[in-house]
């Protein structure tokens, strides 16, 4: 009956709904490729700034950003796990639905603590080591920043969202949003270190649609 | 001349200075060189104990500056809480991290926990020894303990480590030792250098841990000079590679380990410097002494200059220039030498024509000298030919007059008159010979010789404007009277005036003759000047020549200039002939005025008193001669007058005739062959002075000057052949009738 249900309700869905697919990447400011060709970076002025491989970056998030007022449901993956290997959590991003709970193992063997001190949810889970488990339940959205109080290079984010029409990009740059009813959604991109991007999709009754994003840095003040 | 070599000025002044100035400049040179040197080692000495003082205070302020860094290491949560987690794991991954954290010169992180149960360590060099890091930072770790904070140098296998060992405390406890080990490597030797500009080198155990001397090769000498200075303060010597070092040796003083360092102040560059210095010193130097020597060559050659001018005049004058002068070029020494030298040149020249002058006058003496030699010679011969002729022309006079009263015919008396003439003919010519020879002094009297020309002038007053000669004349007005005699130097003008008169009327139809008389520096000159033909330039100088005549024969003897030179000589003139520059020729006579009173000795002129010719009362008469025609003749002449004459032809016979009888009158020539007049009348005197009461003497030729003097003492007379018969029986007469006291008488 359950299978039924569920077979009912995928097809269902593949009658009413959607998908969106697309590509994420990042990329400089046009001055600022002009500014690296020619030699202004090389000015002292500016030896302790940070070199930003724009191809390298990832862990792109692509959700829809509006209420969905007509679904009402529990989380699609109410757990979820971020491990602790080799002085880091994996994975580094982690989009969650409002409700998740996520395990926090710790595969090393050498002490590692997982704490966050973010609004959406601050929490201590102290000092511990490979056998014990510990869980977090993400109750509120928003984006909650988790850290190692030894290793402070160590952190990780959680990202607490509202409904579950999202996507983190795999490792090419590549997402895809399946089973979103047809309508007009608000799309955005999110990245931790840039600005996030909008684009406003209609998604038909069957099929999909494809929506690229290149999330640049732009309206910066001037100074 | 001595033997040493012949150096000019520039030489003896340039080599001297040169030399000098050479020594001078290797003893300054010499004596800045040392002065340098060791005020260049002194600084170096400074510079090295400065730069080990820096050195060793830099080192202090290093750790400090890291334990300031590190401390608080220790009081941050995460090491606190890993502290407190006493996990070595953990603690080791947190080191890790913090060593990244940290920055490249940390190189170990070593966490001692208290009790010492594990330790935990993280490094940058994955071949550090860790083992011995921790046994060597022990000694900082045991300060760390006693909660004090440890600082040390260490070497873990020769890399050199500053260790600082920091306590950490958690909850009031002690919970361990952080040591952190950070690298002293070539970078902080590098600073080091940068900030005191020598070099360094730490040793540790005898072997170069870090050096700013990069090529390994020189690091057994440093070792050497380590532990040869290790201990001491003393800087010395060293030189790697031949550069020059002064160096210093010293140690970390935090353990007692065989860490050392040493120092070494390269003063190559100093040294180069002054070594550049020095040559450029030297270089100046030589330059400027260069241009000295060049300047003190060129002052001198130009001080020497008159020198060598002069030098260049000596010896010209030495080849016989006197006309070098110098040009006085400067207002010196050399100007007055100059000035000297010139004045020299003047006198020299002055003196050169003097003697010129005086040898000009000399030959021309000796030229008259010659002429008057010329004049004596021709004029013995001459008084030797005209008193030969004498004799006979006494008799041919004699017996010719003596003829005439003989009652001849008219036709003979005729023949006999012209004998007579030639006779009296010859007389002259011989007279004139005679006068020539110039036996006879002049008779000087006080003459006004303008008028003496004057009345010369007169006696051609027909002949002369016949020929259209005209004289002219141009007195002085203010001419001394001369004391001359007047008659002789009448005939010398009448000679040059009838020279000239015969010279123009050969060759033109009209002539001038001017006369001119002067006062010239004590002489009167008489100047002839005629514009005839006048005289050949080869004939000028023989004019006064005896004989020399131009004339055809029969017109001039030769004599008459000849004559009037002799004239002109004896009155110490002298008479010149030159041409005129036009025509003709001038004579010129400088007569010198004599004072009247030193000469006057006017020989008184008497007129014959003409005694009548009386019978000779038979007196006894001697006749002594050598020519047999004049005894003749005089006996003739005198016998008949009834005088008793005897003759005798030489000395012997007259004495003889003498010692037998007496005389009334002794008449003896002149000149006898074997004894002479005077002798025999000394001789005659001696025997019989009475004898010679009356007596004269007959001569043939003309009377020397001591004849005269005989004569005038003796108060005798001469009487000059030949003579008429009538003049001597008048002289006859007059001896034998005179008391005793001819001297009046004279002949001429």
């Amino acid at each position: 009956m359950k299978i039924f249900a569920a077979i009912f309700l995928l097809i269902s869905c593949n009658v009413f709904a959607g998908t969106i697919k697309g590509h994420v990447k990042a990329q400089p400011r046009p001055e600022a490729m002009e500014d690296v060709e020619s030699g202004k970076y090389e000015n002292r002025k500016y030896k302790f700034l940070e070199r930003v491989d724009y191809d390298e970056m990832k862990d792109f998030v692509v959700y829809v950003d509006q209420p969905i007022s007509n679904i009402n449901q529990p989380p699609p993956k109410p757990m979820q796990v971020v491990i602790q290997k080799d002085g880091t959590f994996k994975p580094h991003v982690l989009p969650v639905m409002v409700g998740t709970t996520v395990e926090w193992p710790n595969n090393d063997d050498i002490f590692h603590n997982v704490f966050s001190i973010s609004e959406a949810k601050p929490f201590d889970l102290g000092f511990y080591k490979s056998h014990e488990v510990k869980r977090v339940t993400f109750d509120k959205p928003g984006r909650v920043d988790i850290f190692c109080s030894i290793h402070t290079r160590m952190n990780c984010i959680v990202l607490v969202l509202e409904n579950p029409f999202f996507a983190a990009t795999d490792k090419d740059g590549n997402y895809q949003i399946p089973d979103l009813p047809a309508g007009a959604y608000r799309l955005k991109a999110w990245h931790e270190r840039l600005p996030s991007q909008t684009m406003d999709v209609t998604v038909p009754v069957n099929g999909e649609i494809s929506q690229d994003f290149v999330l640049t840095v732009t309206g910066l003040p001037k100074y | 001349m001595s033997n040493k070599p012949y150096l000019n000025f520039q030489a003896k002044v340039l080599i001297p200075v040169f030399t000098l100035s050479i020594l001078f400049l290797g003893i300054i040179l010499w004596l800045v060189s040392r002065h340098l040197t060791a005020q260049l080692e002194e600084d170096a000495k400074q510079l090295l104990t400065t730069s080990e003082a820096v050195f060793r205070d830099s080192y202090e302020i290093r750790t400090r500056n890291l334990l300031l860094r590190y401390q608080n290491v220790v009081n941050e949560p995460r090491f606190k809480a890993v502290a407190q987690l006493a996990e070595p794991k953990t603690m080791t991954m947190l080191l890790s991290e913090l060593l990244i954290e940290m920055g490249p010169d940390t190189e170990v992180l070593l966490y001692t926990p208290a009790g010492n149960i594990f330790s935990s360590a993280a490094k940058r060099e994955q071949n550090l020894n860790l083992q011995e890091f921790k046994s060597r930072s022990s000694v900082s770790i045991e300060d760390a303990l006693r909660r004090q904070i440890g600082a040390d140098t260490i070497a873990v296998e020769q890399r050199l480590f500053n260790v600082i060992s920091v306590p950490v405390v958690v909850s009031e406890n002690p919970a361990g030792i952080l040591t952190i080990g950070v690298r002293v490597g070539s970078q902080a030797a590098q600073e080091f250098k940068l900030l005191t500009r020598s070099e360094i080198a730490v040793v540790v155990k005898n072997a170069v841990a870090v050096s700013t001397l990069k090529d390994p090769k020189f690091y057994p000498q440093l070792i050497t000079k380590f532990q040869q200075l290790s201990g001491s303060q003393t800087a010395e010597i060293v030189t790697p590679d031949g550069e020059r070092f002064l160096c210093m040796a010293g140690r970390f003083s935090h353990s007692s380990s065989n860490i050392g360092y040493l120092i070494l102040s390269s003063y190559e560059k100093a040294l180069h410097e002054q070594k550049v210095m020095q040559e450029r010193l030297t270089l100046l130097s030589l330059i400027g002494i260069l241009l000295c020597s060049l300047l003190i060559w060129v002052l001198i050659r130009r001080i020497t200059r008159p020198l060598r001018e002069l030098r260049n005049s000596v010896e010209a004058v030495g080849r016989g220039d006197f006309s070098q002068r110098i040009e006085i070029h400067s207002n010196d020494e050399y100007g007055e030498l100059a000035t000297v030298f010139n004045q020299m040149m003047e006198n020299l020249n002055a003196s050169q024509a003097e003697i010129q002058h005086t040898l000009q006058r000399l030959k021309s003496t000796q030229d008259q000298l010659v002429q008057t030699e010329k004049l004596s010679a021709i004029g013995k011969f001459v008084a030797g030919v005209a008193h030969e002729l004498n004799n006979p022309l006494t008799g041919v006079i004699g017996f010719s007059e003596m003829l005439q009263d003989t009652g001849i015919n008219e036709h003979q008396q005729n023949y006999l008159n012209r004998i007579i003439d030639s006779a009296e003919r010859c007389h002259r010519i011989v007279q004139s010979l005679l006068s020539f020879s110039r036996r006879r002094r002049p008779e000087r009297t006080s003459v006004n010789i303008n008028q003496l020309i004057e009345s010369t002038v007169e006696i051609f007053k027909y002949e002369l404007p016949v020929n259209n000669i005209e004289v002219t004349s141009d007195f002085g007005s203010d001419l001394p009277a001369l004391l001359i005699d007047p008659h002789q130097i009448q005939l010398v003008f009448l000679n040059i005036l009838n020279n000239a008169r015969q010279a123009i009327e050969l060759r033109q139809t009209r002539g001038v003759i001017h006369i001119i008389t002067e006062l010239i520096e004590g002489h009167v000159r008489i100047s002839f000047c005629d514009n005839g033909p006048g005289i050949p330039t080869e004939n000028l100088l023989q004019i006064f020549d005896p004989f020399f005549t131009t004339k055809s024969v029969g017109e001039g003897t030769g004599l008459g200039l000849s004559l009037s030179y002799g004239i002109i000589r004896e009155h110490d003139g002298t008479i010149i002939a030159k041409n005129n520059n036009g025509k003709g020729v001038t004579f010129i006579i400088d007569l010198p005025v004599v004072s009247i009173k030193a000469e006057h000795e006017a020989v008184k002129t008497m007129p014959a008193a003409m005694v009548k010719m009386e019978q000779a009362s038979a007196n006894k008469i001697l006749v002594i001669d050598d020519e047999e025609n004049i005894l003749e003749l005089i006996k003739e002449a005198l016998a008949v007058y009834g005088y008793n004459v005897e003759t005798v032809c030489d000395g012997e016979s007259a004495m003889r005739a003498v010692n037998n009888q007496s005389y009334d009158l002794i008449i003896c020539d002149w000149k006898i062959p074997g004894i002479g007049g005077q002798s025999i009348y000394e001789r005659l005197r001696e025997m019989n002075p009475r004898a010679l009461e009356k007596f004269f003497f007959i001569t043939g030729d003309i009377l020397g000057e001591n004849a005269e003097k005989f004569l005038r003492v003796e108060k005798k007379i001469c009487l000059f052949k030949p003579f008429s018969i009538e003049q001597f029986r008048t002289t006859v007469q007059e001896v034998l009738h005179s008391n005793s006291d001819p001297s009046d008488l004279t002949t001429t």
